[in-house]
C-alpha cells in the first residue's frame, strides 16, 4: 500500500563508523550501522526499534549532520528526491525537516518557551494556534522549562514540531520517563501528525509502544535492520512474524511468552528488610516520599510500580542506607542498617556504564565484591574469555547489565534492589537477566525489591505489588 | 598521521625545546656572560646573536641564562604549588560540607586580591630573592586547579560505582586509591603543566618591578627592566630578543599542556 505514496526520506545503503584510537596511536573503525537501507513515504509512521546504545541515535544525527568529527560516514541520504546534503540541510532543518528532542535538557533553561517553541521559523499567530490544540494555556509560553510539569513538557516539545508545515518529523526516544498514560498520550499525537501527512520517523527501544501505534516497526540489531514488517503483523500474533530474531523479540515480552517464572518456595514469615513511616526530601525541599510504609520478607519477591516522579528510585536510596530519612525508620531484620563489610543489601542500577569503573577491566569490575563462578557466568552468557579483558566502553549496556547481576549475587547478599535494571535493554536481554537472577533468588530464598515502571513485568515477576502513588 | 600522533610529537618536540633550555643554561659557564667592555653596546650580529649591553655582555647567553632560572623557579613553585592544590583539593573533597564551604571561602579570598599584588606582599615579606618569589608563586597558584581536584572528588564520590565499592565492604582508602586516584590524576596532570606559563609570566613580571630576583641575578626581569634605560638610546635588540624568547618559552609551555589535555580528556580524545 505504500508503494504509490511518494517517498520521503530514502536512505540507502548507508554505514556509519566512529574512528577509534586503539591503545596506542592505530585507529580503528568501529562501525555503528552498516549498510543500511530505509524507505520513509508520507504519512508513514515508521519505529525503528533495537537496544539502548546499540546506536539508533546514530541515524537521527546523521540525517541532522550532527555527527561529530570522528565519525565516518558512507552511503547517501535521499530527500524528495534530491541527495540530503550540507546545503538541502541548511534549507529544510527546521522548516520541513525537524527533529523533536529527547527531553527538556534540550531546551535553552533561560529562555522563555514561548520563543523556544517559535524558534527561528514559527509565528507568534501559529504558536498560538498550536497551543490551543495541545491543550497549553498561553501562560506557558511566558514560563522558562523547569516551570513545566513533565506532561506539558512533552506537549510542548511536540509542539516544535508544528510551527512550520513539517514534512518528516524525527522523534530520538521521546517516551522515557514518561509514565505509561503520558507516553501512549505522545504516541497519540505523532498518530495524529503521521495521519495529516506528516512522515514520522520514530526511534525507541519500547517494542510495545512502537507496535501499538506506528504503521511500520523496522527491528535493528547490531548496526543493521534485520527486518521491516507492518505493526498489525505483530498485533495479531507471533505466528505472523516471519523473521526469527523479530519473533523472539516478541516472545520475549512480559505480556507474552517471557519465561516460566518460579513460585517462591512456602517458607516461615521473617521480615527482613522493613520501613516504617519513612518521609524523605532534599534539603528543604517538596517532600517527595510521606509515611511510607513497606515490609519485605525472606524469598519474597516484591514490585515497586508508579509513575516516574514518583519518588521509586528515593526509597530506594533510603532502603539502601544512601540516604538517611527525615522521619521514621529503615529495618534491616529488626535492627539498624549494617555500615560496614560487605552489605547484605546489594543494588542494581538501570545504567550498567555507570556502575562500572570506566578505567577498569571488567574482570577488575567482575571480582570486586566476590568471585563468581563460572557456571553463573555461563548462565548469564557472559562469554569469558572475550569479554573479561575488555573495557567497559567496548561493550553494549546489555553486556554490562550482565556483569552488574553477577557481582552483586556474592554469597552474603541476602536481598537485591534491583532499580529499572532491565528499562534500557532489549525485550530479548531483559528475559535472560531476569530468568538468571530470579532463578538465583529463589534457589537461596533472598528477598528481592524490583522497581520498574513496567506493569506486565512486574506482574511476570513479583510475588506481590506496590504502587508508590498509592502508598505517598 | 592522525592526530593522536601529531598531538604526541608536539609534546615530544615542546618538552625536548624546553630541557635543552634549562639545561643549557643551568649548565653554562659564567665567563659566557661575564662583562667584556671592549664588546660594549654592539648590535645583534653573528658572534652576538642578540648583541651585547651597556657592559659588553653578550645578551644571547644571558637570555638563555635568564630564561633557564625562570623555568627552574617557575617548575619548582608550580609543583609545589600543585601538590598544595592536590592536598586541599581532596581534603575539601574527600570531607564535603562544612570542609569543603571552608576551601571555597579560602579559594574567593585568595582569588579576591589580584595576583600580583598579593605576590609583591608576600616576596617583600620573605625579603625578595629566589625564595620570596618562589613561596610568592606556590601561595597564590593552587586556587583554581585546588577547585578542579575538589569538583571532580565531589562528583566522583557519589557516582554509582564508587558506592557499588562501598557496598561490597571496601574501605574509604581502598576506594580512594583504586577509583579516585585514577580519575584525579590526568586533571591533575595537565593543570600542574597549564600552571607552568603563569608561574614563570609572574616570576618575569615582579622581577621585573624589582620585587622579584637580585639584580646581579641573570633574570629574563632583570633584563628586560634593565633594557627600558636603554631603549631611547636606540639599542632595541636589548629587549626584543629576551621578549621575544619569554614569549616563546610560555608558548610553548602552554602547548605541551594543551596537547596533553588533548590526550587525556576523554571529549576530544578520540578525534
Amino acid at each position: 500500500m505504500n508503494e504509490n505514496r511518494e517517498t520521503i526520506l530514502e536512505i540507502r545503503d548507508l554505514s556509519v563508523g566512529f574512528r577509534m584510537y586503539d591503545r596506542g596511536l592505530k585507529q580503528y573503525e568501529l562501525n555503528i550501522i552498516r549498510k543500511m537501507d530505509l524507505k520513509l513515504h508520507r504519512g508513514e509512521f515508521l519505529a525503528i526499534v533495537g537496544a539502548s546504545g546499540s546506536g539508533k541515535s546514530v541515524l537521527a544525527h546523521a540525517a541532522l549532520g550532527l555527527l561529530p568529527d570522528n565519525a565516518v560516514q558512507k552511503g547517501e541520504m535521499i530527500y524528495c528526491g534530491e541527495k540530503l546534503d550540507r546545503k538541502l540541510r541548511k534549507k529544510i532543518v527546521g522548516r520541513e525537516m525537524i527533529m523533536i528532542p529527547q527531553s527538556l535538557t534540550y531546551l535553552d533553561p533561560l529562555m522563555k518557551m514561548g520563543r523556544q517553541v517559535r524558534g527561528l521559523h514559527g509565528t507568534k499567530e501559529r504558536q498560538k494556534e498550536v497551543f490551543e490544540k495541545y491543550d497549553l494555556k498561553q501562560s506557558v509560553s511566558e514560563m522558562y522549562p523547569f516551570q513545566l510539569s513533565g506532561g506539558m513538557a512533552r506537549r510542548t516539545l511536540i509542539a516544535t514540531a508544528l510551527m512550520t508545515e513539517a514534512k518528516l518529523i524525527l522523534a530520538d526516544e521521546p517516551t522515557p520517563g514518561l509514565s505509561g498514560e503520558l507516553a501512549q498520550e505522545t504516541m497519540q499525537q505523532f498518530k495524529g501528525l503521521s495521519q495529516s501527512g506528516c512522515a514520522i520517523l520514530m526511534i525507541t527501544h519500547d517494542i510495545e509502544l512502537a507496535v501499538n501505534y506506528a504503521d511500520t516497526v523496522a527491528v535493528f540489531r547490531d548496526g543493521e535492520i534485520v527486518d521491516v514488517c507492518d505493526a498489525s503483523a505483530f498485533r495479531e500474533g507471533a505466528k505472523t512474524l516471519t523473521h526469527p530474531y523479530t519473533r523472539a523479540l516478541w516472545e520475549a515480552l512480559p505480556q507474552n511468552h517471557f519465561f516460566e517464572t518460579i513460585p517462591a518456595k512456602p517458607t516461615e514469615p521473617k521480615v527482613l528488610l522493613e520501613c516504617r513511616g519513612v518521609s524523605f526530601r532534599y534539603g528543604r525541599g517538596d517532600w517527595i516520599l510521606k509515611h511510607v510504609n513497606l515490609q519485605c520478607m525472606q524469598g519474597e519477591v516484591v514490585g515497586l510500580v508508579g509513575p516516574s516522579g514518583y519518588g521509586k528510585s528515593t526509597l530506594a536510596r533510603v532502603l539502601a542506607g544512601y540516604e538517611a530519612a527525615d522521619e521514621g525508620e529503615v529495618l534491616w531484620k529488626g535492627g539498624a542498617l549494617p555500615k560496614k563489610g560487605y552489605h547484605p543489601i546489594q543494588m542494581i542500577y538501570q545504567h550498567p556504564e555507570k556502575a562500572l569503573n570506566p578505567r577498569w577491566k571488567l574482570k577488575q569490575s567482575l571480582c570486586e565484591g566476590w568471585e563468581p563462578d563460572d557456571a553463573l557466568l555461563e548462565r548469564l552468557c557472559i562469554k569469558k574469555e572475550l569479554w573479561q579483558e575488555r573495557w567497559p566502553n567496548e561493550l553494549s549496556g546489555g553486556e554490562l547489565q550482565r556483569f552488574c547481576v553477577a557481582r552483586v549475587l556474592g554469597p552474603e547478599t541476602e536481598f537485591i534492589i534491583a532499580d529499572e535494571m532491565s528499562t534500557m535493554l532489549d525485550a530479548i536481554t531483559q528475559m535472560q537477566i531476569w530468568q538468571v537472577l530470579l532463578e538465583e533468588v529463589r534457589k537461596r530464598g533472598l528477598g528481592m525489591l524490583v522497581i520498574t515502571h513496567n506493569m506486565a513485568l512486574a506482574k511476570r515477576l513479583c510475588d506481590r505489588i506496590l504502587d508508590l502513588s498509592e502508598m505517598n | 598521521m592522525n592526530r593522536r600522533t601529531r598531538t604526541i610529537l608536539m609534546i615530544v618536540l615542546s618538552f625536548l625545546i624546553i630541557t635543552v633550555v634549562t639545561i643549557a643554561g643551568a649548565k653554562m659557564d659564567p665567563e659566557a656572560y661575564a662583562p667584556a667592555f671592549a664588546e660594549k653596546n654592539l648590535g645583534p650580529s653573528v658572534t652576538h646573536l642578540f648583541g651585547t649591553d651597556w657592559m659588553g655582555r653578550d645578551m644571547f647567553t644571558r637570555t638563555v641564562k635568564g630564561l633557564s632560572v625562570s623555568i627552574f623557579i617557575g617548575l619548582l613553585a608550580s609543583i609545589f604549588s600543585s601538590v598544595v592544590a592536590l592536598f586541599l583539593g581532596t581534603f575539601a573533597g574527600v570531607f564535603g560540607g562544612k570542609v569543603s564551604a571552608a576551601f571555597n571561602w579560602i579559594v574567593d579570598l585568595f582569588t579576591g586580591i589580584p595576583h600580583l599584588i598579593l605576590l609583591i606582599l608576600i616576596s617583600i615579606l620573605l625579603g625578595k630573592g629566589a625564595k620570596g618569589v618562589a613561596v610568592g608563586v606556590i601561595v597564590t597558584h593552587w586556587c583554581s586547579l585546588g577547585r578542579i581536584v575538589q569538583a571532580e572528588i565531589l562528583s566522583l564520590r557519589e557516582s554509582q560505582f564508587v558506592h557499588a565499592s562501598y557496598r561490597f565492604g571496601h574501605s574509604k582508602a581502598w576506594v580512594a586509591i583504586r577509583h579516585i586516584l585514577p580519575h584525579v590524576l590526568p586533571q591533575f596532570l595537565v593543570g600542574m603543566v597549564l600552571m607552568f606559563p603563569h608561574a614563570i609570566m609572574h616570576e618575569a613580571s615582579i622581577t621585573f618591578l624589582g620585587f622579584g630576583l637580585p639584580a646581579e641575578q641573570p633574570a629574563i626581569g632583570i633584563i628586560l627592566s634593565e633594557s627600558m634605560k636603554y631603549l631611547t638610546t636606540g639599542m632595541w635588540w636589548l629587549a626584543v630578543f629576551p621578549g621575544i624568547c619569554l614569549l616563546a618559552m610560555v608558548v610553548l609551555f602552554e602547548a605541551l599542556g594543551s596537547n596533553l589535555r588533548l590526550l587525556l580528556d576523554p571529549y576530544h580524545a578520540q578525534m
